[in-house]
């Protein structure tokens, strides 16, 4: 009994160091209110600039252009089981594209919230139902 | 006999391992959502208002540009091994796993109306500019 208590404590020993979680975080979250803040027809590229900062890259579109803002979140986990190994991996966004005329006036803005959504999981488990997307969202900066 | 085969499984997991991977992205944009953008000819605060902020802004030759919606969610079997041989390492890995992003592409023309709808994996849609790029001089 006790030879068999001791493999298992072994094997459970061996399982439970080979677990990782992860999570990667690339630019800050985008405000929601300050995303509101930005109307097309009057708000100029200085002026989003001023409310969002810098934006991460430039498209120029013939003579107009359009700015993107992204943050996104990684989440991973992984175990190891001896022989086998499970990974998951997800990642959202928080996206903003800006678009501009020639004359650097916001003409169209498109934002996409999504990077608090993110979750860790194995990966066989089903993620992103609406229920899911519905707490987190309440839960996230800025929510109304 | 089953002490030596527990520490020989053991042994070996540090050089052969089967994995189990998932790779989740994005949100998925539904076929029935780009059908209804496409028959309204919808504008550009239209599909914005919709679909939210595409992942690319590519410019379009013609004063038009494409905006391009990706999204990922792959499943699949793989299996690794490495060896050390005499100081020498040799490693073997086989993936089953099709890490491909799919993507929706929306093309809009000079007046910001959208004209065509595209939907499949996102590289096909990349590697399209490439494959209409004429000749530099110096390669004609």
């Amino acid at each position: 009994m006790n030879r068999r208590l001791a493999s298992c404590a072994l094997l459970l020993s061996l399982a439970l160091t080979s677990c990782f979680f992860g999570r990667t975080v690339i630019n800050e979250p985008l405000d929601p209110v300050a995303v509101a803040r930005l109307q097309p027809g009057t708000t100029t590229a200085a002026q989003a600039v001023d409310i969002l900062g810098a934006p991460s890259d430039v498209v120029q579109l013939g003579k107009r252009f359009a700015y993107r803002y992204d943050h996104s979140v990684e989440k991973s986990a992984a175990t190891w089981l001896l022989l086998f190994a499970m990974y998951n991996s997800d990642v959202r966004q928080d996206r903003a594209w800006l678009f501009f005329d020639e004359n650097s006036v916001l003409t169209h803005a498109g934002a996409t919230l999504g990077a608090h959504r993110g979750q860790y999981a194995a990966p066989w488990e089903d993620v992103h139902e609406a229920g899911d997307h519905a707490s987190r969202d309440a839960k996230r900066f800025g929510a109304r | 006999m089953k002490p030596l085969a527990v520490a020989l499984l053991c042994l070996l997991g540090g050089c052969i391992s089967v994995n189990f991977n998932r790779t989740r992205g994005f949100e998925p944009v539904a076929e029935d959502v780009l059908l209804g953008l496409r028959d309204k000819n919808a504008d550009l605060a239209a599909c914005l208002a919709t679909l939210g902020a595409p992942n690319l802004v590519h410019e379009l030759p013609g004063g038009g540009m494409a905006l391009a919606w990706a999204w990922i969610d792959s499943l699949g079997w793989g299996i690794q091994g490495s060896l050390s041989v005499r100081g020498v390492g040799i490693s073997a890995d086989y993936d089953a796993e099709r890490r491909d992003f799919e993507g929706a592409v929306l093309f809009f023309d000079g007046a910001q109306r959208l004209v065509k709808v595209e939907r499949g994996l996102l590289r096909d849609f990349l590697q399209a500019p490439e494959r209409h790029r004429t000749a530099a001089v110096e390669d004609a």
